[in-house]
């Protein structure tokens, strides 16, 4: 009875090719290819190693660019994997054995999987692509005294500035969103914010 | 030894011209058309978009010349009682005022009714409403969502907020907030309510002048 519909990876031609190169590889430089490699897994615009870091990897790793390249890929890919199902050391240690990687590299995945693999999944979850996001909040609290209209006033105004990230169009930055409340309107603000913590404590 | 007064007339010293010429012309004018202009300046003050054919609606058949002569100064006499707050300015110290800047007793009633009777609500909404202001929020609206995969992640698990602020001013802005900061929002909100209520018991405020 085959493993294989379990399996984390399906063995496709390139896939093999890959494992083979990094059965290859030097053992003393592998721990550092594959931290780099997991610390950059949540941040897919910027690949792990820029042009002139491939440049100069692959001669020192005796592999030619498009090795190279294959090699970062497969490795991006069980790591991939990895974070997808949320694998435990000791299952990733069994899977990686079945796809006939060398058991000192195995060894070196599942600590480097160890050591990194909560916080990359922590940072993919937290990862989304919604169009603005809250960044911070910031805000200033003056005593309104007067106005053309109204004199002798006294009234305590508060002023947020909701800075927003941008999704979208990147590079352009999104304008923050002024809010001005005074205090009933503020008071009626932490009423809704209220009614909304208590959705979210309801969840866990 | 002349003494010195307490008080300042609302209108202050020198008289705002129109009321002037108001005092100067009012003999000329039947109260008739004095209340008419009366009723016109309280529903432009009241209006939040005032405009010119608004104006030539509700003066119609009065001349321009009693216009001219009345309508500046009834305008003006409105303007500073409103912007004087209402414990310095009751009903007899208003009409005293009036009397020394001789305006003829007999027009008084219109200019009281209009600030001390049921329009007055609606002449103190429109000038909170002018007042120059940074966008209010008119109304928040909000959902909670749990993520429960992605592309990356099998099991996800993360719940997040959705925003979408309306202000007074038409804006409509979509936020996502993340749980992090969503207690941010509600930890600054909260904040300056404290400091808002800390200062509304200072002693500042319960003088009132």
């Amino acid at each position: 009875m085959s493993n294989m519909s379990e399996s984390l990876f399906t063995e496709t031609p390139r896939f093999s090719k890959g494992v083979q190169l990094i059965n290859e590889l030097d053992i003393d430089r592998f721990p550092k290819l594959l931290t780099r490699i997991l610390q950059n897994l949540h941040n897919k615009a910027e690949p792990a190693f820029n042009e002139a870091e491939q440049v100069k990897l692959g001669p020192a790793l005796s592999l030619t660019s498009s090795e190279l390249v294959l090699v970062i890929e497969t490795l991006t890919f069980i790591c991939q994997q990895a974070a997808y199902h949320a694998t435990k050391p000791g299952i990733l240690m069994t899977e990686l054995e079945a796809v006939a990687i060398n058991s000192d590299k195995c060894k070196v995945i599942c600590e480097g999987w160890s050591a990194h693999g909560k916080p990359t999944i922590e940072k993919l979850k937290k990862h989304s692509f919604a169009p603005k996001q809250l960044q911070s909040v910031e805000w200033h609290l003056n005593l309104k005294l007067a106005q053309d209209s109204k004199s002798n006033l006294k009234e305590p105004n508060a002023i947020f500035q909701l800075n927003v990230e941008n999704n979208d169009n990147d590079g352009v930055p999104s304008e923050p969103v002024l809010l001005e409340f005074n205090h009933s309107q503020l008071f009626n603000l932490y009423n809704k914010l209220e009614v909304i913590q208590s959705q979210l404590d309801s969840l866990s | 030894m002349s003494g010195i007064k307490d008080h300042v007339n609302f209108l202050g010293y020198p008289l705002p011209p129109g009321v002037s010429l108001l005092v100067k012309s009012l003999k000329k004018y039947d109260i008739s058309v004095f209340e008419r202009l009366v009723t016109v300046a309280v529903k432009m003050s009241s209006d939040t978009n005032p405009t010119n054919d608004k104006f030539s609606n509700l003066t119609k058949g009065i001349t321009q010349e009693a216009i001219n002569h009345i309508y500046p100064g009834v305008c003006s006499i409105i303007r500073k009682a409103m912007r004087t707050p209402k414990h310095l300015l009751k009903k007899n110290v208003f009409e005293n005022d009036l009397n020394e800047i001789m305006l003829p007793t007999s027009f008084h009633a219109p200019l009281s009714t209009a600030l001390f009777g049921d329009a007055r609500p609606l002449l103190e909404d429109n000038a909170h409403e002018q007042r120059p202001h940074v966008a209010t929020l008119s109304k928040l609206r909000w959902r909670v969502d749990v993520a429960i995969s992605n592309a990356s992640l099998n099991r996800v698990m993360e719940p997040t907020i959705l925003i979408t602020i309306t202000t007074d001013k038409g804006e409509e802005h979509t936020l996502e907030v993340s749980k992090e900061k969503f207690h941010q929002l509600r930890y600054s909100v909260l904040e300056v309510l404290n400091y808002m209520q800390q200062l509304e018991k200072r002693s500042i405020f319960q003088v009132e002048t």
